[in-house]
């Protein structure tokens, strides 16, 4: 794991490591956004860490970012998607068929990505970050 | 070998020791990600952490859950369903979750512990709904 990412991790771990507040409310809220037709992403941040939960229609296709500063986890929850990766710089590329209860992908900073549903039904891919997806840090870049 | 510039792909490793539900827990880091798959109706927990600190949210289906704080007795049921509410689950607090719905349920969790292990106390968690009060 490189320098960058294992900062990020230990963010993440760090984070983790201070929500312990029990006299807190301990219930957090996703927030939606429906702004992109076939598509919908919820999030909800807990201390330090993003959670986010997307829901994609069949055939339809998200993503298509990078991040220059932030660390993604992800992983399936439903659905059958393919995901294509590419970092930005080196150019090298990879693509995954992923299913529920399979692998978590670490994405790292400057690679970009993007995921097809691939299925007949809703697919829900959920992520984990550092900080929170779709923001001002987030660049278009073209993989699927 | 990975190329740690760019992506890693962590399998999940399965824990199929319970009837009723599939645990999938992997690590990165130092940081657990975990899901639990339910089959419709069934229940788990009854027990509490005294280190673990978890965060988790329905990804399918609906779950019941029900806390205790083991010091104070009070309790909380939340129903739980497919993006509404995250929950921080605080140490010393007990729960129970049941799926209610009639397909399969998942859980997806985060926590600075690996689930399953020595730090699950047994509690004994009666929802309320369950509670017989006396005359």
């Amino acid at each position: 794991m490189s320098c960058s990412a294992t900062r990020s991790i230990i963010y993440i771990v760090m984070a983790i490591q201070n929500m312990k507040n029990p006299e807190s409310d301990h219930i957090f809220c996703f927030k939606e956004d429906s702004s992109k037709e076939g598509r919908t992403l919820s999030h909800v941040q807990v201390g330090g860490v993003f959670m986010s939960r997307l829901v994609i229609d069949p055939g339809v296709v998200t993503g298509n970012y990078f991040y220059t500063n932030t660390h993604v986890l992800m992983s399936i929850e439903s659905g059958t998607v393919v995901a294509r990766f590419e970092h930005v710089h080196t150019k090298e590329k990879r693509e995954l068929q992923l299913k529920p209860g399979e692998e978590l992908v670490e994405i790292p900073k400057k690679v970009a990505s993007a995921t097809k549903n691939i299925g007949n039904e809703k697919a829900v891919i959920v992520f984990f970050s550092d900080k929170p997806l779709r923001t001002s840090e987030a660049f278009h870049y073209k993989v699927f | 070998m990975s190329n740690q510039n760019f992506i890693t792909v962590h399998p999940f490793a399965l824990d199929h020791s319970t009837a009723g539900r599939v645990l999938f827990a992997s690590e990165v880091g130092g940081v657990h990600v975990s899901r639990i798959e339910f089959e419709p109706g069934f229940e788990l927990g009854h027990h509490y952490h005294k280190e673990t600190l978890v965060t988790c949210y329905t990804g399918i289906g609906s779950l019941c859950v029900v806390f205790e704080d083991v010091v104070t007795k009070a309790q909380q049921e939340i129903r739980m369903d497919a993006g509404g509410c995250a929950i921080q689950i605080p140490t010393h607090v007990a729960f129970t979750m049941k799926s209610i719905g009639s397909s399969t349920a998942s859980l997806v969790l985060f926590s600075n512990k690996k689930l399953n292990t020595d730090d699950n106390y047994i509690y004994e968690v009666t929802p309320p709904s369950d509670q017989t009060s006396t005359p």
